[in-house]
């Protein structure tokens, strides 16, 4: 079960987005993907879902490429959560949910009705009951809020029983108690159910604190790939980034947070480059949120 | 928000199942029944309802069995399939669009019907009987035309289509037919009743042939409609969702636009131009029943009945005279729809 792009170069009309970069996920990872605006995260996680099509190189799927997949095969295997807010009018949660079942249901009938069966509404309930929006089920869409309507494409997502679950900035337009939640959910699949979870984050702080492993892309290729303590160093911060700040794992109560004070940075100093450098006001505003400090 | 399961479920899911949900179609297919039983025995010849029995079961005798088999049953029975296949479309292509305001016209086959209809009706007015199948043929051609001018070379990977694409090539196309149409009505102005009558649509006169002719497009467009519903449900969502959940895009929207075109272009080449249904049919079955379930089967009900009603009315409010079924769709239709807007606050 491991995913895996081996030079893989990804052109968007004259843009070259991606260039040869290579990675293997393992069953059971949990990997976030970061890196500045335009660095080619989203175009990396649509390639390896298999949405776009790679110019040169191969993103397997068990030593299988991808293309070689059927759409419904591949369907079972791998479930994205996409950017797209999009929203199917007069539909209730369980119709939206069920709609993540169309992969396992027959191609001719209907899924609507297949929904009744019970495996269906097994997975249906399981993956309802999994996001927390059981209670929900008979409610319309429209009268969600943000965060329930997030937990609900989630949880259509995982009615597709996916392997391997990938999500394009999943907290977006989310507040601090969902997006923590929504992350907390995904390291309890994680454990509970041994799911793959790759999802691409702009929130560094957030990623050290909920992913074991992170990948940082800059200009279409991979700056570093390890855990957080080794990738989010000051000199990829400001490499890739563009930011002076540091990784803090010392403090206690927030292990992982990213800052530039230099009160933190006391307990993991910077390097020698950005440690010359002055913290101005303009700097200051840059910090990365803290989310124990709200 | 607490991520253990909360403990209050099962029970409400169950009442996605109740009868209630069944009250709206019970009622449409009622009023449907109703209005194929009144189109049968009113008209210039008034038959009591007792008579309809014998007649239909074959043991009728004299006029009113001529009438009732050769002239008002299949007359009924072409409203019926016309009004099942715009509502149809029109569901096809809101769902397609993801445009709640898309109808046949949309795609062009309006337009593509009626400039068919009107070169021949004004030029060749010698040909009419040619009618349907010119109709028909400017319809497809003109679907076809929008469904190319809306694909585009795709960047990475595959090419394809968007929902925008098409709207935008629609009202495209339907502008550049609609100057043609106008062109010609001008050029043939002696024409212009016989053309306007044709536009507002009408199934005067319409018999057995005609219903074979559409019959053979419904089957197959109701089917391809009825297998896709749910892969069009789920394009709502967008098309990179639907595509990793195992829904190959491009080939449902094709095949989508294609039913959609082969329903409606039928139902234009024997019923004229009926606007109205195919827009708001699928909205009134969404505000009835208050969901998307089953509205594939529901709105061909509902359009067939809707159809048959107002043509209906068509024949028999101003009789001997009648008025083209369009505007009785527009008349009744319209504030009806206003109506149920209104009370409903549906997409505020």
């Amino acid at each position: 079960m491991t995913l895996a792009a081996t030079s893989l170069t990804v052109d968007l009309g004259p843009r070259r987005v991606l260039q040869h970069v290579d990675l293997a996920i393992a069953p059971r990872e949990m990997v976030a993907i970061v890196g500045p605006n335009g660095s080619g995260k989203s175009t990396l996680l649509r390639t390896l879902a298999g949405l776009l099509k790679q110019t040169k190189g191969e993103v397997t799927l068990d030593a299988k490429p991808l293309h070689r997949y059927r759409k419904r095969a591949l369907a079972r295997r791998r479930g994205l959560l996409a950017q797209s807010a999009d929203m199917p009018q007069l539909t209730t949660v369980r119709e939206h949910v069920a709609m993540g079942r169309h992969a396992h249901a027959s191609p001719i009938a209907g899924l609507f009705r297949s929904s009744g069966q019970a495996s269906h509404s097994r997975a249906i309930n399981a993956a309802m009951a999994r996001c927390g929006i059981d209670h929900l089920a008979d409610r319309r869409m429209e009268a969600l809020s943000g965060g329930e309507r997030q937990r609900v494409r989630l949880a259509t997502t995982l009615a597709q029983q996916p392997d391997i679950l990938m999500l394009d900035e999943p907290l977006n337009g989310l507040d601090i108690e969902h997006q923590l939640s929504l992350l907390d959910l995904l390291a309890d699949l994680n454990t509970a159910s041994g799911t793959t979870v790759v999802c691409v984050m702009h929130d560094l702080g957030l990623a050290l604190r909920h992913f074991p492993r992170i990948i940082a892309l800059h200009e279409g290729a991979i700056a570093a790939d390890g855990p957080g303590r080794s990738v989010l160093t000051p000199t990829i911060l400001r490499n890739v980034f563009g930011v002076d700040g540091c990784a803090c794992f010392d403090l206690p109560g927030h292990p992982v947070v990213v800052c530039k004070s230099q009160a933190c940075c006391q307990h993991e100093p910077m390097d020698a480059g950005a440690r010359t450098e002055a913290i101005t006001p303009s700097l200051e505003r840059r910090l990365m949120p803290i989310p124990e400090m709200r | 928000m607490s991520i253990a399961a909360a403990p209050h479920h099962a029970s409400a899911s169950q009442a996605t199942r109740s009868p209630r949900r069944l009250i709206a179609p019970a009622a449409i297919v009622l009023v449907l029944t109703l209005g194929l039983a009144m189109s049968l025995t009113l008209g210039a010849v008034r038959l009591p309802f007792a008579e309809l029995w014998p007649i239909l079961t074959g043991n009728g005798e004299g006029a009113a069995e001529r009438i009732v088999l050769h002239a008002r049953l299949p007359r009924a029975l072409v409203a019926l399939l016309a009004g099942a296949n715009l509502a149809v479309a029109g569901v096809l292509l809101q769902g397609v669009t993801r445009n709640p305001l898309a109808d046949p016209g949309i795609i062009g086959v309006t337009a593509g019907a009626g400039m068919a209809a009107t070169i021949v009706l004004a030029a060749f007015p010698q040909a009419a009987h040619a009618l349907p199948l010119a109709a028909f043929l400017g319809a497809m051609a003109s679907a076809i035309f929008v469904y190319a001018v809306s694909w585009t070379p795709g960047s990475a990977g595959k090419g394809g289509t968007s929902p925008v694409r098409m709207v935008l090539a629609g009202v495209a196309v339907n502008a550049i037919l609609g100057a043609v149409i106008g062109v010609l009505i001008t050029a043939f102005a002696d024409r212009i009743p016989a053309v306007m009558f044709w536009t507002a649509g009408s199934f005067n006169g319409r018999g057995w042939s005609h219903l074979w002719q559409v019959l053979p497009y419904s089957i197959v467009g109701l089917t391809i409609a009825y297998i896709l519903r749910s892969r069009v449900r789920i394009l709502e969502l967008g098309d990179d969702t639907a595509s990793t959940m195992g829904i190959s895009v491009e080939r449902t929207r094709l095949l989508a636009f294609a039913a959609a075109a082969l329903l409606a272009g039928s139902a234009a080449s024997v019923a004229g131009l009926v606007g109205f249904v195919g827009l708001v049919v699928p909205h009134l079955v969404r505000l009835a029943m208050g969901s998307n379930r089953l509205i594939v089967p529901v709105s061909a009900f509902a359009g067939g009945a809707m159809l048959l009603w107002a043509d209906l009315a068509a024949r028999t409010v101003f009789a001997p005279s009648e008025l083209p079924v369009g505007v009785v769709t527009g008349l009744i239709g319209g504030p009806y729809f206003i109506v149920l807007l209104y009370k409903s606050g549906w997409l505020k």
